[in-house]
């Protein structure tokens, strides 16, 4: 267990029987396996240590994390300042530390991923802070029938509309306007838009053929538009288009075996931004595990399913959307063979949480079942954000200040299909070896070693 | 194991250093069998070093339903593992155990 692990090394710590070089590691450690008790106690433990060169050894950690990420530094800042035992050359170095990345320079305008980055992930901070994440808010849209008594709508896009925080409005109004053969984006006064939002319309549109017209487009959008390939769509001024941030456009996950696309979608996130060995394993197992999951439980009547990804290289995010239109979670249980589950959603549990629990599946046998499961814990490992919408419920996972946050929400007239929208962090390991070591089994198997 | 039997090399990684849906592993699970087939009472060595990445998934297509296809005792008896990384062994083990326990009834909970 690696919490006990670590509790013996706080012991150790305690003990003055850990070197400081060694305390060093251990901190980072516990860290990096996300044992949030663990740590805390740990700095616990460095605060009482006996030798002069304590202040020393926790800069050095101090610096280790916020190269890794200033949130981690600031997690370290305020533990020491409420044990009001931060000594001021410690406090100094914070500070500088900091206010370094607070610096950090977006870069210039063409570097459109920075700018974007900058604005999305500082605002997504300040709603899920406040509790203020309601997906069931319906965005105003217009619904008209023309003389020839057709339908069309118009929906004024605002950037929050297509970030991670619009998902369940977006979902709401694309639903009100099913019937339309043609709806017009209206784009007034938005400078940026996120892939989440387009690529969900990409496969909406799709599913239901309805033409889509956008207008009032600034050149980012233009460049977006152009990346997520709206049919008919011939954007005048692509010339923000970049390779740096951008994936090339929308993998069809329909034409593709899950693997492959899971491949190209790393090769060309790794392109743009290096990873480690562990961190590239862990994509390639959560897309691979999602994209087949669309192919196994999706449905047949599935028209369209897009990814789409985006990397934003100085700000180490990476944005990942995958969205199918099929029968989404709740009807893939209800109509699937493993009855027991089929009851408990009839019982009024949630589709969402049936799904994401390991070792459930809505096939027959009971061995299965680990891709939600593994996705999500790889997420919040990594301290990122999972937001799943299916039906009429979407379903939020993020960490902050050590705490797993999971929260279930009604969507009006939701989405019909999954759509998932990630935000990784890139400077943080997806933990895949942990979480394979981690992974729960059947309370009723037997431990055999099958190696021994 | 079987004494006084030779020692057949099995090795996923000749497969694919990107191993993670079913049908792959479907396909794996298809070549195994019968090399298992081929050699009679032969034990099977499968080397499951090399791979990069593997899921659940694949690991249950092919060793899961290949335990449930020959048994449990033919699989002990034929088949021996082999695998440097722990969260390898963990997964192979894990999706083995899942289907012993599957095999023994639908009744048991689960977790």
């Amino acid at each position: 267990m690696a919490g006990v692990q670590h509790l013996l090394m706080v012991a150790r710590v305690r003990s003055g029987r850990l070197e400081p070089a060694e305390i060093v590691t251990a901190s980072t450690e516990v860290l990096a396996a996300e044992q949030g008790e663990a740590a805390s106690l740990l700095f616990a433990a460095l605060r009482d240590y006996p030798a002069g060169d304590v202040a020393a050894n926790v800069l050095e950690i101090l610096q280790e994390l916020a190269h890794r990420s200033a949130s981690w530094a600031r997690v370290v800042e305020k533990s020491l300042e409420k044990r009001g035992r931060c000594p001021p050359p410690l406090r100094a170095q914070l500070k500088r530390l900091l206010a370094e990345d607070r610096a950090t320079p977006v870069g210039p305008k063409e570097s459109l991923g920075d700018v974007i980055t900058s604005d999305v992930f500082s605002e997504f901070e300040v709603e899920r802070a406040s509790g203020a994440v309601s997906p069931s808010e319906t965005a105003p849209f217009e619904r008209s029938r023309s003389m020839l008594g057709r339908f069309r709508g118009r929906v004024p896009v605002s950037r929050e509309l297509t970030d991670i925080n619009g998902m369940g409005r977006l979902a709401a109004v694309l639903a009100a306007l099913e019937d339309c053969d043609e709806i017009t984006l209206d784009f007034q006064g938005v400078e940026h838009v996120y892939v989440s939002g387009l690529t969900a319309i990409k496969a909406w549109s799709e599913t239901h053929g309805v033409k889509v017209l956008c207008v009032n487009t600034s050149p980012e959008t233009d460049a977006y538009l152009d990346v997520v390939g709206f049919s008919g769509y011939k954007p005048a001024r692509s010339h923000l288009r970049s390779p740096d941030f951008l994936t090339p456009g929308l993998e069809n996950v329909l034409k593709s075996e899950a693997q492959d696309v899971a491949d190209r979608l790393v090769t060309l996130i790794e392109h743009h931004c290096p990873l480690g060995a562990e961190t590239r394993s862990g994509l390639l197992i959560m897309f691979a595990e999602l994209v087949e999951n669309i192919h196994r439980h999706a449905g047949e009547s599935t028209t369209a399913a897009f990814a789409c990804a985006q990397v934003y290289p100085k700000r180490k995010k990476l944005t990942v959307c995958i969205v199918d239109t099929g029968m989404g979670l709740a009807q893939s249980i209800a109509s699937g063979s493993n009855r027991e589950l089929a009851s408990r959603l009839q019982r009024g549990e949630s589709a969402l949480a049936l799904a994401k629990a390991p070792l459930l599946t809505s096939k027959p046998d009971r061995h299965s079942g680990y891709g939600l499961y593994v996705a999500t814990e790889l997420i919040l490992r990594n301290g990122g954000t999972f937001r799943l919408i299916s039906g009429n419920e979407s379903l939020t996972l993020y960490r902050k200040n050590w705490r797993r946050h999971e929260s279930f929400a009604p969507v009006d007239r939701g989405w019909q299909g999954t759509w998932i929208t990630m935000i990784i962090d890139l400077e943080s390991v997806l933990p895949i070896k942990d979480v394979y070591l981690t992974l729960p089994s059947l309370e009723d198997s037997e431990k055999e070693d099958f190696f021994g | 194991m079987s004494s006084g039997t030779d020692v057949v090399v099995f090795r996923v990684a000749d497969h694919g250093a990107l191993l993670v849906t079913r049908d792959q592993g479907a396909v794996v699970r298809g070549e195994l069998l019968r090399v298992l087939r081929e050699h009679g009472a032969d034990t099977v060595e499968v080397h499951l070093d090399g791979v990069d990445t593997y899921t659940p998934s694949f690991m249950d297509e092919l060793l899961g339903k290949t335990l449930v296809e020959i048994g449990r005792d033919a699989f002990r008896d034929r088949v021996r593992l082999v695998a440097a990384r722990n969260e390898v062994q963990k997964l192979a083990n894990l999706v083995l155990n899942n289907r012993l326990a599957s095999l023994r009834g639908p009744a048991a909970k689960k977790r």
